[in-house]
């Protein structure tokens, strides 16, 4: 008795934390989806595969971008700008505007496919393999999507292995999306 | 009293003789008469006394000269003088920057030091507090003997008189050969009144650190270039040269440090320093009419190399990379960006991981540099995790494949992705690419020369890499990771030196 009201009441906290970590879920929004797989992401592979790993949980954004931050100075510059990073901290931005793409993707475009990372890293090695088990896809390992619904803002990061790191903001006007930058912040 | 002694420093070494001299000891033994009591509290009073007075005096030492206010009539001399300059002008820029010195100089707060019965000091300071004008005047002949910029690294609740400090400790010292007599500890930095770096001193308690100056730097490589046998043959304009400049740093003990170099590729360079921003910068566009002589003309594509890599073995191989790269992109700039305005190529290195899905080699990204004309500086940095153990032809393929990068960048393409500057290398650079390489490394097999040029462009697959044979593309990449990290061929940078 006593054990399973020990249990019971794991469960009550495991289930409170998950409703705090939820707390700032993003409505899916199937046309940003649309737009980013066709308008974003293909265009720069032309005809090729691209296979995006879907990065761990435990993975810190944050972290990963204040590290690296002088190689996609127009990034932070968005941040400060349309963001707001200059009154709130940057993992406050990622808490509150990480948007998640939407898992189903892959059914619809052929070329495109998201394959979970591991939790502990993927090696450079297996990054290889990967590409040529994909008739030499690029391998996208890092993407972060921002999204601010009430403003029509879309900020996104992504970064190729060995194929450098890029930048696009998205601006939605009249309820169609729409490409306002779209840069190579850095080349490898 | 304090006063009386600062205005009299003999008064002040007096005080110090007396505090040292046995005078002011009293054997303990000898403390037992009423008289001898009286006399040691006399001496006791005397100690704080002397104390007190000898702490005044050394007060005078760290005790900042106020300097005369210069007279309007010399004031205004000054100012002409400057103008005047306009007539030995030979570029526009040089026009420019004589009129923005007379606007930027505060010349109401001119300030005057009389050195000696022949010569007085003049110090102007401009809007940016770190810079002034420094003039050095011929009391006899009434005349101004010189005049520059000068820059103060010493910051100061009083910059101005600090800064006169430093130009007197740089006349006294380094001019005169003789003693200072403010106290300076800091650098001075000078430039002509054309704004063409002449020196810079470091001073600590006004005795001279270091010395600083421009020197040409003779290249190692210039004879181990091989020529290409691309179809696409690299000619420089005639009208050009390029050669390697660096900064050195003379200390007391005789020793020359190498601070940093760059690859200098015009007829028309000066090191400068920004009037308003106090940044040092590097200028080699001087298109525009001057009054005297003519100009190189028209918007002409002018590349500096900044070679800021640390690692010994990297930062030599850099070097001799340079014309090479130089050449490289020089061509491709005239050719295909005749637009292009100066710009900077700076190498840095960085740790960023060996391993796990980010790692790279090298990136390239750009930044506008507003402080210097809005030239753009395109920062290729090397990443030493995966550096420092490959070999050097590898590593020689990476900084001209980033510089490959830095000069698509430079020609204005900011917005073409990797693929795009990856096709454009597969297209019209592997031959040069690989021909450069086994300039660099004559003993280097053609087909390794090819992999290696092949490397890191190859990851995109452009068409021209698709069209090589599966045999070749596998030779190719396998060749390249044995030149990689820890791999099996090559130079390694343990044998670099």
């Amino acid at each position: 008795m006593y054990n399973k009201l020990k249990f019971l009441l794991l469960c009550f906290f495991i289930s409170l934390s998950s409703i705090h970590a939820e707390n700032f879920t993003i409505v899916k929004d199937t046309t940003l989806d649309k737009f980013i797989a066709e308008k974003v992401i293909l265009p720069n592979y032309e005809k090729r595969k691209v296979v995006i790993l879907r990065q761990a949980e435990n993975f810190d954004v944050a972290a990963f971008l204040e590290r690296d931050k002088q190689f996609f100075p127009s990034f932070f510059e968005y941040l400060h700008s349309d963001f707001n990073l200059s009154t709130i901290s940057l993992k406050e931005i990622v808490n509150k505007h990480q948007y998640s793409w939407d898992g189903t993707i892959s059914e619809k475009y052929p070329n495109l496919s998201l394959i979970k990372a591991p939790e502990m890293g993927i090696s450079i090695e297996s990054l290889k393999k990967l590409r040529k088990d994909n008739e030499g896809a690029s391998i996208i390992t890092r993407v972060l999507i921002l999204l601010d619904e009430q403003k029509g803002k879309c900020l996104i990061y992504y970064h190729a292995f060995q194929g450098g790191g890029t930048v696009v903001f998205l601006e939605k006007k009249n309820h169609i999306w729409q490409i306002v930058t779209n840069k190579s912040q850095f080349l490898e | 009293m304090t006063r009386l002694l600062r205005q009299d420093k003999k008064t002040c070494h007096q005080f110090d003789n007396i505090l040292l001299s046995e005078k002011i000891f009293y054997p303990k033994s000898l403390n037992k008469t009423p008289f001898m009591k009286t006399k040691t509290l006399f001496i006791l009073a005397a100690i704080i006394t002397s104390t007190a007075i000898y702490l005044g005096c050394k007060k005078i030492d760290f005790f900042v000269q106020p300097y005369e206010k210069a007279d309007n009539s010399i004031v205004t001399e000054l100012r002409n003088w400057v103008i005047n300059k306009k007539q030995t002008a030979s570029y526009s820029y040089q026009l420019t920057g004589l009129d923005s010195l007379v606007l930027e100089a505060k010349w109401s707060n001119t300030i005057a030091c009389k050195v000696s019965n022949d010569k007085t000091l003049f110090y102007v300071p401009l809007n940016n507090q770190a810079i002034g004008l420094e003039f050095f005047y011929d009391n006899q002949l009434k005349r101004i003997d010189s005049g520059n910029i000068i820059k103060t690294s010493e910051s100061s609740l009083q910059p101005v008189n600090e800064a006169m400090n430093g130009v007197r400790t740089y006349y006294e010292i380094v001019i005169m050969k003789s003693s200072a007599a403010a106290k300076f500890s800091g650098k001075i930095t000078s430039y002509s009144i054309f704004n063409n770096f002449q020196y810079d001193y470091t001073f600590s308690n006004s005795k001279i650190v270091s010395r600083g100056f421009v020197a040409n730097k003779p290249s190692e490589s210039t004879n181990a270039k091989v020529k290409s046998n691309s179809t696409k043959a690299i000619k420089l304009n005639a009208e050009y040269y390029c050669e390697p400049w660096g900064h050195f740093t003379e200390w007391t003990n005789g020793m020359v440090t190498l601070d940093y170099t760059y690859m200098l590729c015009t007829q028309c360079t000066t090191t400068s320093i920004g009037i308003k921003s106090g940044e040092q910068f590097v200028k080699t566009n001087c298109s525009g009419s001057g009054n005297t002589g003519g100009d190189p003309g028209g918007p002409v594509p002018i590349i500096s190399f900044w070679n800021n890599i640390k690692d010994t073995c990297l930062q030599k191989l850099l070097e001799a990379t340079l014309t090479n790269v130089y050449q490289l992109t020089y061509e491709v700039l005239m050719n295909e960006y005749p637009e292009s305005v100066y710009t900077a190529f700076n190498y840095t290195q960085l740790n960023m991981g060996a391993s796990g899905e980010t790692v790279t080699n090298g990136l390239t990204y750009s930044t506008i540099n507003v402080a210097s004309n809005g030239q753009r500086s395109v920062n290729i940095v090397l990443n030493m995790d995966a550096l420092k153990s490959s070999s050097q032809e590898f590593n020689a393929s990476v900084i001209m494949h980033e510089a490959l990068h830095a000069m698509i960048v430079a020609g204005g393409d900011l917005v073409a992705t990797n693929f795009v500057h990856h096709s454009a290398m597969a297209n019209n650079y592997i031959e040069i690419l690989a021909a450069d390489l086994r300039g660099l490394f004559p003993n280097l097999p053609v087909v390794d020369s090819y992999a290696l040029a092949w490397n890191g462009i190859s990851i995109d697959l452009p068409d021209a890499w698709n069209a090589l044979s599966e045999t070749t593309k596998q030779q190719y990449e396998a060749i390249a990771n044995d030149y990689w990290m820890n791999g099996s061929k090559g130079t390694r940078p343990t044998s670099c030196n």
